[in-house]
This record gives C-alpha cells, sequence and structure tokens, in this order.
C-alpha cells in the first residue's frame, strides 16, 4: 500500500514538474500599448468584396472580405529621414505580427473560421500600424425572405476582441475603410453602403467586465428583374389566359373545365420546375402567396363554370348567358386585384399580418 | 324567371364583393403596431440625400439610433450611419472634435459642455428632444417591494442622504414589511459614470447628492436587466425600455401615497418623478447652414415614422406639441445642397 502510495506521489511530482516546464516554454505575450493608461483605440473598417454564395435553409452567407484595422504602439516607432513605412506582406507579415502586439478582432457570427487569403502590414515612423488582411468567411445571417423576390437584406457582421477587455482596448468605426469594394459584382444583389454601430458589450460570465465589439449592417437588395421575367410573369400568364373559356361560351362544360385544368396544371409543372430557384423556408414567401393564389382562384373558374353549366341545364339561360359575360370581365380583374392586394400586403412593412401568418 | 335569375347573379357578385370585403378587412386588421399614440406625419422623401452620418454618445439610446438609421437608410438607400455608443459624457467633446454630426444624450448638456461648443463653432448647440424616457427602477419579478419613495432610494444608493428623511438603506428589511426579507442585504447595482443615466439618477433619485461604495456599476442598460433578473436580492435601474419578464419596475414616488410606475401617461404628465428627455445635437446650426443629410435625417427622427421607432425602442413618444416646436429648430434656414450624388454599386 505504502509503495502505492510513494508511486502515485512520484507521477504527480513529476506531472506536475512538466506542467511548470510547459507553462515556462509558453511564448511570452506582448502587453497592449498602454498609453496613458488609456485602451488602445483600434479603428476597424470592413469591406465587402465578394458574395460567393448564399445558403437560404442554414443562413449563411459566404463572403470574401478585407478588414484594415489601424493603431499605434510607441514601442514599434523607428528612426527615418524620409518617413517611408516599413510594408510587409504574406508570410513577412505573420513572423512580424508574431511579435509584436496586435488586435485580435474575432467575428461573433462567423459559421466557420475565416480563412485569410492575403495580408499586408504597415508600420510607420511614429509608431502608427495598419493591419489589413482578405478573408473569406461563412457569416450566419437572419434574412427573412417573407418579401422574396421583392426582399432586401440586413448582412450583420459583428466583430468582437475575446483577448481584451474594454479597458485595454477598443474598436471604433474607420470610414476610410468601409463599405462595399469597387470590386463588388453581383447577378443577384445590389449592396448599399454600411452602417457601422461600436460599443461595449458585456463579456460572458463576468460581472463588470466588457468588451469593445463593431457591429457592420450592409444593405443588401435583391436584384428581382429574373424571378419578374422567368417566373411571376409566365406563371400569371397562365392563369389569366385560362380566363379565355368564358369567351367561347359555345363548347361544353368538359371541354370548358378541361382548358382551365390544362392551364393549371402547366401552372404546377412550371412551378416544379422554378422551385429550385425559391429559398426553402418554412413560411410563405410572396412568391409563394402569388403562386398559391394563382392555383386558389383557377379552382374558383372552375367551380364557375360548373354553376353556369348548371344554369343552362336548369333551363336558366339568362343566367348563364350574364354569368358568361360577367365573369369574362370580372374573372382577370378579380386574379389581378387579388395579386396586387398580395403585393401591397407583403410589400408593405406597415401590414403586420404576413407575421401573423407565419 | 329573370328576376330569379338575375337575383342568382346579383348573388354571386355579393359573394365575390364579401371575399374580397374580407381579405381586406383582414388586411387593415393587421395594420400597424400601437400607432395610438403617434399623430405627427409620415416622413415625405426628397431627392439628393446620401452620405455618411455620424453619431456618437447615449448607450441608453443605441438601440432607438440603429432603429432610426435603419429606417432612414431603408429610404434613402445611399446613406448609411457611423454611430459608436460609449456614453452620453462622450458626445459633447466628440461634437466639439468636429469628428461626428450629431451628439446623442441622454440628458441636457451641461453650462461647461454648452461653452465648450459655443467656443469652438461660434454659435449655442441645439438641443432637440426626440424622445420621453423614464428611468426605472427594478428588481426581480420575485421581490415583493410594490412602492419606493425617492428619500428610500437616496437612503439605499447614496452616502450623503441629500434627500429630506433619508437614512442609510442597506436590508431589504427597511423596504419590506416581510419579515423574512428583515436580513438580507441589498445587492445594488447602477451605470458607470459614463452614462447619462448615472448622471440624471444622482440629481433626480439622489437629490444631487453621491454614490455609495459598493455599487456594482454596469455599463449598459442591458446589463443592469440581466443581473438582477438573476438575483432576486437585488435593485437597480436602467431606462424603462429595456424591462424584460425577469425584472419588475417598482412604483416610484415622494411619498407611499402618491407612487406611480413608469408608463407613458404618468411620463407625460410628470407625475411619475424620474422621467428625463432624450436628445439630440446637431453640431451644424440648422439656422446657419446644415447639411441636407443631416437636416433630413433629423426630421425623419420628428416624423411618424421616426416617433414610432422611438415606441419600438420601448422609450416614450414626444408629445405633438413638443414636436411641432422642434420641428421647427431644424426647418430653420437653408440647407446646403450636394452637387454630385454617390450612386450605389
Amino acid at each position: 500500500m505504502r509503495r502505492f502510495q510513494f508511486i502515485t506521489l512520484l507521477i504527480l511530482l513529476v506531472y506536475s514538474a512538466g506542467s511548470y516546464s510547459a507553462a515556462q516554454n509558453l511564448p511570452d505575450v506582448v502587453p497592449p500599448p498602454s498609453g496613458n493608461n488609456q485602451p488602445v483605440d483600434v479603428k476597424v473598417g470592413l469591406y465587402l468584396i465578394h458574395i460567393v454564395k448564399i445558403d437560404q435553409p442554414n443562413q449563411i452567407l459566404s463572403g470574401l472580405f478585407e478588414i484594415t484595422m489601424l493603431w499605434k504602439d510607441d514601442r514599434l516607432s523607428f528612426q527615418s529621414t524620409d518617413g517611408t513605412p516599413k510594408n510587409y506582406s504574406g508570410a513577412d507579415a505573420d513572423k512580424i505580427l508574431a511579435t509584436i502586439w496586435a488586435p485580435d478582432p474575432e467575428i461573433v457570427n462567423q459559421a466557420s473560421k475565416p480563412s485569410i487569403q492575403k495580408n499586408n502590414l504597415t508600420i510607420f515612423p511614429d509608431g502608427s500600424v495598419i493591419h489589413r488582411y482578405i478573408f473569406s468567411a461563412d457569416i450566419l445571417t437572419e434574412f427573412d425572405y417573407t418579401r422574396f423576390p421583392f426582399d432586401d437584406q440586413e448582412l450583420r457582421v459583428e466583430i468582437q476582441s475575446f483577448t481584451y477587455n474594454s479597458d485595454q482596448l477598443v474598436f471604433t468605426a474607420s470610414e476610410q475603410y468601409t463599405g462595399i469594394s469597387k470590386l463588388f459584382r453581383s447577378d443577384d444583389w445590389l449592396a448599399y453602403p454600411a452602417s457601422v454601430f461600436a460599443g461595449f458589450e458585456r463579456a460572458f460570465g463576468y460581472e463588470t467586465q466588457n468588451r469593445s465589439y463593431m457591429l457592420y449592417e450592409i444593405k443588401l437588395e435583391r436584384r428581382s428583374e429574373f424571378y419578374v421575367w422567368q417566373i411571376i410573369l409566365p406563371f400569371c400568364f397562365f392563369i389569366l389566359i385560362s380566363t379565355c373559356v368564358f369567351w367561347i361560351h359555345w363548347v361544353s362544360i368538359d371541354r370548358r373545365v378541361a382548358i382551365i385544368a390544362t392551364f393549371m396544371l402547366t401552372s404546377v409543372a412550371y412551378n416544379f420546375l422554378v422551385l429550385k430557384y425559391l429559398p426553402s423556408v418554412p413560411y410563405k414567401t410572396m412568391l409563394n402567396a402569388i403562386i398559391t393564389a394563382g392555383y386558389f382562384v383557377s379552382g374558383i373558374y372552375i367551380v364557375a363554370t360548373i354553376t353556369f353549366e348548371l344554369f343552362k341545364e336548369a333551363g336558366r339561360l339568362r343566367a348563364w348567358e350574364l354569368g358568361n359575360i360577367i365573369t369574362r370581365f370580372l374573372a382577370p380583374i378579380f386574379m389581378i386585384a387579388i395579386w396586387l392586394l398580395i403585393y401591397y400586403i407583403f410589400i408593405n412593412k406597415e401590414l403586420q399580418i404576413i407575421y401573423l401568418v407565419k | 324567371m329573370i328576376k330569379a335569375e338575375n337575383k342568382i347573379v346579383v348573388s354571386g357578385i355579393h359573394i365575390l364583393i364579401l371575399l374580397c370585403g374580407i381579405v381586406v378587412s383582414i388586411a387593415a386588421a393587421g395594420c400597424g403596431s400601437d400607432n395610438s399614440t403617434i399623430t405627427g406625419e409620415k416622413y415625405h422623401k426628397v431627392n439628393g440625400v446620401y452620405g455618411t452620418i455620424k453619431i456618437s454618445g447615449s448607450t441608453t439610446m443605441s438601440n432607438l439610433v440603429s432603429l432610426w438609421c435603419n429606417g432612414f437608410s431603408d429610404i434613402y438607400h445611399n446613406t448609411n450611419c457611423m454611430v459608436e455608443s460609449f456614453g452620453s459624457r462622450n458626445a459633447p467633446q466628440d461634437l466639439v472634435a468636429g469628428g461626428i454630426d450629431i451628439g446623442t444624450m441622454s440628458e441636457p448638456m451641461s453650462a461647461k459642455d454648452i461653452q465648450d461648443f459655443k467656443n469652438a463653432y461660434g454659435y449655442e448647440p441645439e438641443g432637440i428632444k426626440v424622445a420621453i424616457d423614464m428611468i426605472a427602477v427594478l428588481v426581480n419579478v420575485e421581490n415583493p417591494v410594490g412602492c419606493i419613495t425617492i428619500d428610500e432610494l437616496d437612503g439605499v444608493y447614496s452616502n450623503t442622504y441629500s434627500c429630506e428623511g433619508s437614512a442609510d438603506i442597506t436590508t431589504w428589511g427597511d423596504l419590506i414589511q416581510d419579515g423574512t426579507w428583515k436580513n438580507i442585504p441589498i445587492k445594488i447595482y447602477g451605470r458607470t459614470p459614463a452614462s447619462g443615466t448615472y448622471d440624471v439618477f444622482r440629481k433626480t433619485a439622489l437629490c444631487n447628492g453621491g454614490y455609495k461604495d459598493g455599487i456594482t456599476e454596469l455599463a449598459s442598460s442591458k446589463d443592469i436587466v440581466d443581473f438582477v433578473s438573476k438575483d432576486v436580492y437585488s435593485i437597480g435601474y436602467t431606462g424603462a425600455g429595456y424591462l424584460t419578464s425577469g425584472v419588475k419596475a417598482v412604483n416610484v414616488g415622494k411619498t407611499k401615497n402618491d407612487c406611480y410606475p413608469p408608463k407613458s401617461e404618468f411620463a407625460i404628465s410628470k407625475q411619475y418623478p424620474f422621467t428625463r428627455d432624450l436628445y439630440i445635437y446637431p453640431r451644424e446650426n440648422p439656422s446657419k447652414g446644415m447639411k441636407k443629410l443631416t437636416r433630413e435625417f433629423l426630421k425623419y427622427i420628428l416624423s411618424k415614422d421616426g416617433q414610432e421607432a422611438v415606441l419600438d425602442a420601448g422609450f416614450t413618444a414626444t408629445p405633438s406639441g413638443i414636436i411641432n416646436e422642434e420641428k421647427k429648430k431644424v426647418s430653420e434656414g437653408s440647407a446646403n445642397e450636394p452637387l454630385n450624388p454617390k450612386t450605389a454599386l
């Protein structure tokens, strides 16, 4: 028993000595520059360069961004006769960054670790530093597709420092380095200038410790032309053209119903065809509502046709004729009115009914 | 026969009209949120508004400013905001430094701030009242305290006891008759000195006195609510717009007989004692040439849309009489028309 205790003690001693030496081998962390006991002011700018893709069901946007950080560290100042800064790129920049203090901005709403593509570091004689890098990142979004395809979205990128609290580091916005890159091209989206919101957020698990954060909001507006010309107008055309049956009153009921049903089925087939272009979300979008209304009203056309035919069979020829004449005009007007109402309800942000439906 | 046929056709039309009516009624029923207290005009879009609005100041107003910015950029897509919410105390110095267009403050500028501004620009800053906030004294939802007087609050928070009749209060037994709370110490939360709320509470609840030691100071209203919701024996104060289900606002009054809850009607009538106006201070003087962007942003804030955002952020909308006065301040003078509108990428 004593031998066992001795061996256990020995193992613990060896282990703790090892841990101590491992801790001794940890690299020294360069502390942030402390000027007048004030936190380091790091100006941060973020450019959106490109939207690679948007995973609509999982609400993830993959994009290419450029982040720029500016701060001053007197410890890095050097003598220079002409004021030329030192410039480092790629691996050289990484080596220098490993030896100096640099802020550690992390994207709070990232879906996976960002991948740095290009890296540049510039140090000026007075100790001012500009560190910029291009990175690709998957950003978690909260896009609302209710108004699809006439929707606009807000891409939010929240940046925080997880190493330094607000007594050590404060992020402030750099207007110069924030916005949409001139290289930005997207067939699906228009991007508008980014808004930036900076402030403090309490660090989780701490009572009074805060962290500095920056929230970038980039407004994206969907280019809806494709959906209008390729989906909405053809679909509406199918539905509206089915109302022509009310003009050909001499044909039998089975033909009239068959014509409407054919157009309706064509619309259904067309809908399946374009399904891959629609966002897979569990709630109704405006486009869903337009299509559903089309089916619903087509059903009403069939019921109306049968009803008029019943009038004819009952010998009520006047009612049959009046019904047909009125419906010729009323049917397309009713359909268009329903679509316009849907558009108005969905597009008008003050009408909250769509959220009740959701 | 024809009569009967016509009757049938007319009935069909009636059904269609009825259907349309039902759809329209449903749409109308869903209209808007609580707009009953907002009577102003909606904002009307004008041409030539673009650029960046730089705003700095109040943390209390950070959510509200965010709503205004989003609403404004929905109207003008080529506008954006740069907002720094590090506390009301930062607004005057940022305005003087010239780095911002608008300062947001949860208290009016002090005489020194006004003088510094005047020295820098040659004119006095124009404070515009944009919303009413109430500082709510809050406790955990399980705390039985219902009413608290100003002198009691002074006893809880202060060590100078400047309010008449106040004395040191450290346990819940001094505030609640229930014997089980008798010796339980009060855990006190407050805001940091950079916050306008800190100063307003000191002036109103502490009768210009000083805070006692041992108060845990938190940087944001959300944090106060968060901590109080987790601690049954705690007390805090924050903007009334931040209340959640885990906390409750205590009625406050000069005496136990005139305690009022922090509700809009008592804010407007000033019966609730901790009521304050929220201000924005533009850097440029509206009557001496103000950028069109800034002017339109201010007009938007004072419009029905801007005041609806005030409600959405949990504050009380400014009464229409005051709004009309504030609108006059904004609409005076001539605007500098921009020349080269930036286009969207």
